[in-house]
């Protein structure tokens, strides 16, 4: 029961913290902003692991605000269909911030197919199959530290009303 | 002329480079003599690096300065109606400001030390391992006693000093004498501080006593709330004292930390007071005279557990009084062999006194008599 109170209160946190959008800047190229038929809209959050009474570990977002190197910040980007139709071919990209470093398995979208890229966002490609150049010269499969974008493809259309998110989470340098 | 030789029962040593060196000081007025012994062990340190400036970076990959505006923008593309559309949107955030400090005592081993000495060093090397530039005051302790078996006198006997970039290497005279409020050191972030620490060694301190001295180094940092960060939990924030108009965050070290230094007595100092205690002329005064009788006291005072042999030449101009000798109160024959003490066995026309274990504390008195001839 007490396990149960504490997820609640967890809840209400993530809530409360999801509230906390940091300096949130939209603007839309193509469809004058009060005409387009997707609003879009990304946060960054704080992800701060706590312990519960049982020794489980939780994971709880919070403001941004008090963001210091060796924080790990998870972003998350919404895309809604206000519009009357359906919309396709919906393409997230994101540059991984400078100062941060993608974390591994991070990158995530209910609906979508993730690649990254480690040029730039010239091309992408599944993590297993980019490839950089080692220290010996020799090519080698890419690390995290190494990808420069992350994509997501949304697979399918998405119908008036309804909206998706895709995150990926980065560590402060 | 009276004089008073002193020998050392050296034991077996370790391998590695010791020397003995005996530093001989008499002086005569009333009759008082002292002989300072000393041994000096020479070690070989290894030194790690040596550092040629104040500062330099720790780590090859600095963290991300506070005050940096960290800026991620997303871009969507879709089609609606056949047509293609692109919107973006950003999130920034600054990053604040983290206080965390570290520290090293950099002496490869305990600071060997005779009892008493003077400004006997010992270093530390001070990391702002925060994001900012940070100011920190520092701070020396006495240890709990217990812990250690001596404390330094804080006020008078214990002087804090910074490298100052030009040599490496403490030089009293080029590093500068720290005040606490004065000048406490600034530190870029990443960066490092060499501390030196002077201490003065007390006096009356056995073999393999032990002093340590805690050197503390706290942020400086207190906000407009009067919350100070030394201390304060981690996480705790610090409204406005970040760097480049952040906030600042108490880190994991609590902004502030602790190190200690430990200072051994190795040297050996071992005080002999020689005095005249007694003269007895033949007409029954106190006058120096032909045939008068002069007992003499000599107190040994150990500084450790190791042999000790006393050796005291009769003076010229005077002879041993047989069976007189005695030691704290006990009388000890002229003989070899029986007890600690001989006389003209040993040595020549001369009083000797063996310790196989000197005492460390109490002084050993030795007497005996002579007649002027």
């Amino acid at each position: 029961m007490k396990h149960l109170l504490k997820r609640l209160f967890l809840n209400r946190h993530f809530l409360f913290a999801n509230g906390l959008l940091m300096s949130v800047t939209l603007s839309v190229a193509g469809i004058a902003q009060d005409k387009s038929p997707v609003s879009f809209a990304n946060k960054a959050q704080k992800q701060v692991i706590i312990y519960d009474d049982k020794g489980d570990k939780q994971r709880v977002l919070t403001d941004a605000k008090v963001m210091v190197p060796g924080d790990t910040v998870v972003y998350t980007s919404t895309f809604t269909n206000i519009g009357p139709v359906p919309v396709s071919n919906i393409v997230v990209s994101n540059p991984i911030p400078a100062n941060t470093q993608y974390i591994i398995f991070s990158a995530k979208g209910k609906g979508t197919t993730v690649t990254f890229s480690v040029d730039g966002g010239k091309t992408y490609a599944a993590a297993s199959e980019l490839k950089v150049f080692g220290e010996n010269g020799q090519k080698q499969t890419a690390q995290s530290k190494h990808y420069t974008d992350i994509r997501w493809v949304y697979r399918g259309e998405l119908s008036s009303g309804t909206s998706g998110s895709v995150s990926f989470n980065v560590n402060i340098l | 002329m009276l004089y008073l030789a002193m020998y050392r029962q050296v034991k077996a040593v370790k391998i590695c480079s010791v020397f003995l060196c005996f530093n001989l000081c008499i002086y005569s007025s009333n009759g008082l003599y002292e002989f300072l012994f000393a041994r000096f062990k020479r070690r070989v340190f290894f030194v790690l690096f040596f550092l040629l400036g104040t500062h330099f970076s720790l780590f090859s990959k600095a963290s991300t300065q506070a005050g940096t505006t960290v800026d991620s923008t997303a871009i969507v593309t879709f089609d609606v109606n056949g047509v293609t559309n692109t919107a973006t949107t950003s999130v920034q955030f600054l990053v604040q400001e983290i206080i965390d400090v570290s520290q090293s005592w950099t002496d490869a081993n305990n600071v060997l030390v005779n009892s008493p000495a003077n400004r006997q060093l010992s270093n530390f090397i001070v990391r702002n391992d925060g994001n900012g530039n940070e100011s920190f005051s520092i701070r020396v302790d006495n240890v709990a006693n217990g812990i250690d078996q001596f404390d330094f006198d804080l006020i008078n006997g214990v002087k804090v000093y910074l490298e100052n970039g030009m040599s490496a290497g403490f030089q009293m005279g080029d590093d500068t004498l720290y005040s606490p409020g004065l000048n406490d050191p600034l530190l870029a972030a990443d960066s490092m501080l060499v501390v030196y620490v002077l201490a003065d060694i007390p006096t009356g301190q056995i073999i393999s006593a032990q002093g340590q001295l805690a050197l503390t180094v706290s942020s400086t940092s207190v906000d407009s709330n009067g919350t100070a960060a030394a201390g304060s939990p981690a996480g705790t924030t610090l409204v406005n004292e970040g760097e480049g108009g952040t906030d600042a965050i108490v880190g994991a070290s609590l902004a502030q930390t602790s190190e200690v230094a430990i200072y051994e007595v190795s040297g050996a100092r071992v005080n002999v007071f020689k005095e005249i205690v007694e003269v007895r002329d033949p007409l029954g005064g106190s006058l120096y005279m032909t045939g008068s009788l002069v007992t003499y006291r000599i107190a040994v005072t150990g500084r450790e557990n190791e042999p000790l042999t006393i050796v005291d030449p009769i003076p010229e101009n005077t002879r041993y009084l047989p069976n007189t000798i005695t030691l704290n109160g006990a009388v000890k024959t002229d003989g070899s062999g029986d007890d600690e003490a001989d006389f003209n066995l040993s040595q020549p026309d001369a009083v000797t006194v063996v310790f196989a274990n000197i005492p460390g504390s109490a002084a050993n008195i030795i007497e005996f008599s002579v007649t002027i001839d």
